[in-house]
C-alpha cells in the first residue's frame, strides 16, 4: 500500500527553484498495476524516484506499508530498497562489467546470501524471464528488449512487494512490450504492487489504473 | 555469516574491477612496489650489514684497548729522544696486579724483530709472528678450533710452542687439522712445537674503513717471553692490548693505564691509548647514513604511490558515479560501498606491496649470487612493509570512498 499526501519535489538549479512535483496524491493498493503517463519532462520519473526512496520530498509525505519515508535514514531506506522495492530504471543500468547473471546477483549481495544462492535463484528468475540461454552475456552482448528483461529480473529477484518501473517498454517493439506487460500483470495477480510510468497510452490502457502528470500535478483519469 | 558473503561478494566485485583496469592498476600500484622494495631492502641490508660489521668488529674484541708508545715526541725533542717502546716487563706485572679498575685482562704484545720467512716442512710462509700471554685468545675473542691455546706454564718458562691461524694450518695439512698439532714449525733459527689452532677471522669491513691492513689469518701466536729470548733478551713490550670491564669502560681504562705509565716514566715517553669505541660509532655511522637514505628512499616513493593510488581511486569514484548510483538503489549501505572503495584501494596497494616484497627478495638473492654478501631478508622488513601496505591502502582509499559512500543515489544514477 502506497499513500502520497501532497507531495511537492522542487529544485534549485542556476538560481532558481523549479517546482518539478506540484502536487501528487496517490492511494494504492497491494496489488495494483498503475500506469502514470504524461508529456517528456513533466515530472514522471522524479515521482517515481520520489517512490522509490531514491530522493527525498520538499514537502509532503510518501508512506509505504504503513512507514512515512520521510522519518527515515540513509540506512533505513536501503533496507527499505532492499527488501520491499524493485526498480526498473528508463535507461536499464546494467553494470557493464559484470555479465547478465552478475547483474541479476547485485541486489542480493547487499543481503548477504551465499554465491551458491545468489546463482540458483538468479537462474530461476531469468529462467521466468526467458533470459537463462543468455546468463552469461555482457550487456553490450545483448538486445535492448534482452537488456530490458536482465533489468526487470534485477528489480524482482529479491521478491519486492513494490515494483517501481520507468519507461520498461520505451525501447521495445509490440510483441516485447506487450511481453513485459503480461510479466507485470502477473506480479499483479501475485498481490504485488506495480507502478510504471510510460507514454504510451496503448500500454498504459492494460493497467488498472493510469494517474497523468500535466505540469507537475498529477490527475487521475 | 551474513556479514562474510556481503564483504567476500564485495571483495569479488573489488577484483573484477581491478581486473577491468588492468594496466591503470599495474601503473597506480608501481610507486608502492617500489616504496614496499625499498623499506624491505633498506631493513634487510641494515640487519644483515649489523651483523656482518659486528661479527667483524667481535673478533677484536668489543672491549680491547691498545696502549702503546706515541712516537710523536722524536720530533719534539730530537736530541734528548730515548729510543724504546717504552713499555717493559715491570710495567704489565704492575698494570696485571694493581692499576685499573675498569680493566679485567690485559696482554702483553711483543713483535718479533725480525719479520722473516717461516720454514715448515720445506715450505716457505710468510706470517705475522706475536708473542702474547695466555689471557690473549680471551681479549681478543679468538676461537680455537683443535688443540689448546698458550697457557701460563708456556709463557712463565719461555717455551717454544705456537698456536697458528687455521689458513697456515690449511697450508701445512690440506687433509686434516688435528694433523698439524704436535708438528714442528721453524721461525727463523728456533723450533717450535704447535699446539692449537685459531679459527679465521673476517677483515672485510675494517680494512675497508681503513682501520687494519694486517691480514687476521697469517698469524702465529707464541707466549711473549718466548719471542722476547728470540729477540735478543730483551724486557721490552712492543704495545699492551687489554680487555675492559664494558666497551662503555674502555676509554676509562686507557686513561687509568695512561695515568700511571705517566707518573711512572715522568713525561720520558708519551703513550697512546685507543679503544673499539671510534670504530663501532663509524660502523653504527655508516648503518645509519644507508638507513637514511633508504628509508627517504622508501618514503618518497610511498608518499608518490600513495597519491597515485588516490588518484586511481577518485577516477575510478567518478568513473562508476552511475554504477554507485544502481547498487544503491538495488539496497546497497553506505558502509557497503565504503568497503567497496576501501577494499579496491587495499587491494591495489597490497599487490603493489607482494610485488615489492618480491622484487626485493629477488635483488637480495642477486646480490648474494653475484657479490657473495651475507645478506638476507629481513622478516621484520616484511612486517614492516605489510603494515605500511594496507596503511597506505587505507589512507588513500578512504577519502574517495567517503564520497562515494556519501553520494546520493538519484544523484549519482543521473551522472555521464
Ligand atoms: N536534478 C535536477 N535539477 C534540476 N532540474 C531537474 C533535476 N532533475 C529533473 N529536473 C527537471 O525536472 C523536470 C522533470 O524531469 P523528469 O525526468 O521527472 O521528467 P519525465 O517526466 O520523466 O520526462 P521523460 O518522459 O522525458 O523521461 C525536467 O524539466 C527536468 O529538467
Ligand atoms: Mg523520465
Amino acid at each position: 500500500m502506497i499513500i502520497l499526501d501532497n507531495v511537492h519535489k522542487n529544485y534549485h538549479c542556476n538560481g532558481e527553484n523549479l517546482a518539478v512535483v506540484k502536487s501528487a496524491n496517490m492511494h494504492i493498493k497491494q496489488g495494483e498495476l498503475v500506469s502514470v503517463v504524461g508529456r517528456s519532462g513533466s515530472g514522471k520519473s522524479t515521482l517515481l524516484n520520489l517512490i522509490g526512496c531514491l530522493d527525498t520530498v520538499s514537502t509532503g509525505s510518501i508512506i509505504i506499508n504503513k512507514t512515512d519515508v520521510a522519518n527515515m535514514d540513509g540506512n533505513e531506506m536501503a533496507e527499505l530498497r532492499s527488501q520491499q522495492i524493485g526498480f526498473v530504471f528508463q535507461a536499464f543500468n546494467l553494470i557493464a562489467r559484470s555479465n547478465a547473471i552478475k547483474n541479476v546477483e547485485i541486489p542480493m549481495i547487499y543481503q548477504g546470501i551465499k554465491a551458491s544462492e545468489r546463482v540458483r535463484r538468479a537462474e530461476r528468475i531469468l529462467e521466468k524471464l526467458n533470459m537463462l540461454d543468455r546468463k552469461y552475456h555482457y550487456p553490450n552482448q545483448l538486445s535492448g528488449g534482452q537488456q530490458q528483461r536482465v533489468a526487470i529480473a534485477r528489480a524482482l529477484v529479491n521478491e519486492p512487494n513494490l515494483i517501481l518501473a520507468d519507461e520498461p517498454t520505451g525501447a521495445l517493439d509490440v510483441k516485447n512490450a506487450r511481453d513485459i506487460m503480461a510479466v507485470f500483470r502477473s506480479l499483479a495477480n501475485e498481490n504485488k504492487t506495480v507502478v510504471i510510468v510510460t507514454h504510451d497510452q496503448e500500454i498504459a490502457k492494460m493497467s488498472d489504473r493510469v494517474f497523468t502528470m500535466i505540469d507537475g500535478n498529477l490527475v487521475e483519469e | 555469516m551474513i556479514i562474510y558473503f556481503k564483504l567476500t561478494a564485495i571483495f569479488m566485485t573489488s577484483l573484477e574491477a581491478l581486473k577491468e583496469n588492468r594496466l591503470r592498476t599495474l601503473l597506480s600500484l608501481s610507486g608502492i612496489m617500489i616504496g614496499i622494495a625499498s623499506i624491505v631492502l633498506v631493513i634487510s641490508i641494515n640487519d644483515s650489514g649489523r651483523a656482518v660489521i659486528f661479527k667483524e668488529l667481535e673478533t677484536f674484541g668489543l672491549r680491547s684497548v691498545w696502549i702503546s708508545r706515541d712516537m710523536g715526541d722524536y720530533y719534539d725533542n730530537k736530541s734528548n729522544f730515548v729510543r724504546g717502546s717504552g713499555l717493559f716487563d715491570d710495567d704489565y706485572q704492575y698494570i696485571k696486579e694493581n692499576c685499573c679498575m675498569s680493566l679485567l685482562n690485559i696482554s702483553p704484545i711483543v713483535n718479533l724483530r725480525a719479520n722473516g720467512k717461516i720454514q715448515i716442512i720445506g715450505k716457505d710462509i710468510r706470517a705475522n709472528v706475536t708473542g702474547v700471554n695466555e689471557r690473549f685468545d680471551k681479549i681478543n675473542n679468538e676461537k680455537l678450533i683443535a688443540g689448546r691455546f698458550l697457557s701460563i706454564d708456556d709463557v712463565k718458562n719461555d717455551r717454544f710452542v705456537v698456536v697458528i691461524s687455521q689458513e697456515i694450518a690449511s697450508m701445512l695439512s690440506q687433509a686434516e687439522i688435528d694433523n698439524v698439532l704436535g708438528a714442528r714449525i721453524k721461525i727463523l733459527s728456533n723450533w717450535f712445537h704447535i699446539v692449537g689452532v685459531l679459527g679465521n677471522k673476517s677483515r672485510d669491513f675494517i680494512s675497508s674503513i681503513g682501520a687494519n691492513k694486517e691480514s687476521a689469518n697469517m698469524r702465529i701466536l707464541a707466549p711473549y717471553t718466548t719471542i722476547q729470548k728470540i729477540n735478543g733478551n730483551i724486557r721490552e713490550i712492543s704495545y699492551f692490548q687489554g680487555e675492559a670491564k664494558s666497551i662503555s669502560h674502555a676509554p676509562k681504562a686507557v686513561k687509568e693505564i695512561k695515568e700511571y705509565l705517566n707518573y711512572k716514566y715522568k713525561g720520558i715517553y708519551k703513550y697512546n691509548g685507543e679503544t673499539m669505541v671510534a670504530y663501532i660509532k663509524t660502523a653504527n655511522n655508516i648503518l645509519k647514513n644507508i638507513s637514511l637514505v633508504g628509508f627517504v628512499t622508501a618514503l618518497v616513493s610511498l608518499v608518490v604511490g600513495g597519491l597515485a593510488v588516490l588518484n586511481v581511486m577518485f577516477m575510478s569514484v567518478v568513473e562508476r558515479t552511475r554504477e554507485i548510483g544502481v547498487r544503491k538503489s538495488v539496497g546497497a549501505k553506505n558502509r557497503d560501498i565504503l568497503s567497496q572503495f576501501v577494499s579496491e584501494a587495499i587491494l591495489i596497494t597490497s599487490i603493489g606491496g607482494v610485488l615489492g616484497i618480491t622484487l626485493a627478495y629477488s635483488i637480495i638473492s642477486t646480490i648474494v649470487f653475484l657479490f657473495q654478501f651475507d645478506i638476507s631478508v629481513s622478516s621484520v622488513g616484511v612486517l614492516v612493509a605489510l603494515i605500511s601496505t594496507v596503511t597506505i591502502g587505507l589512507l588513500s582509499g578512504l577519502y574517495p570512498a567517503i564520497k562515494a559512500a556519501n553520494l546520493k543515489p538519484v544523484e549519482a544514477l543521473r551522472y555521464g
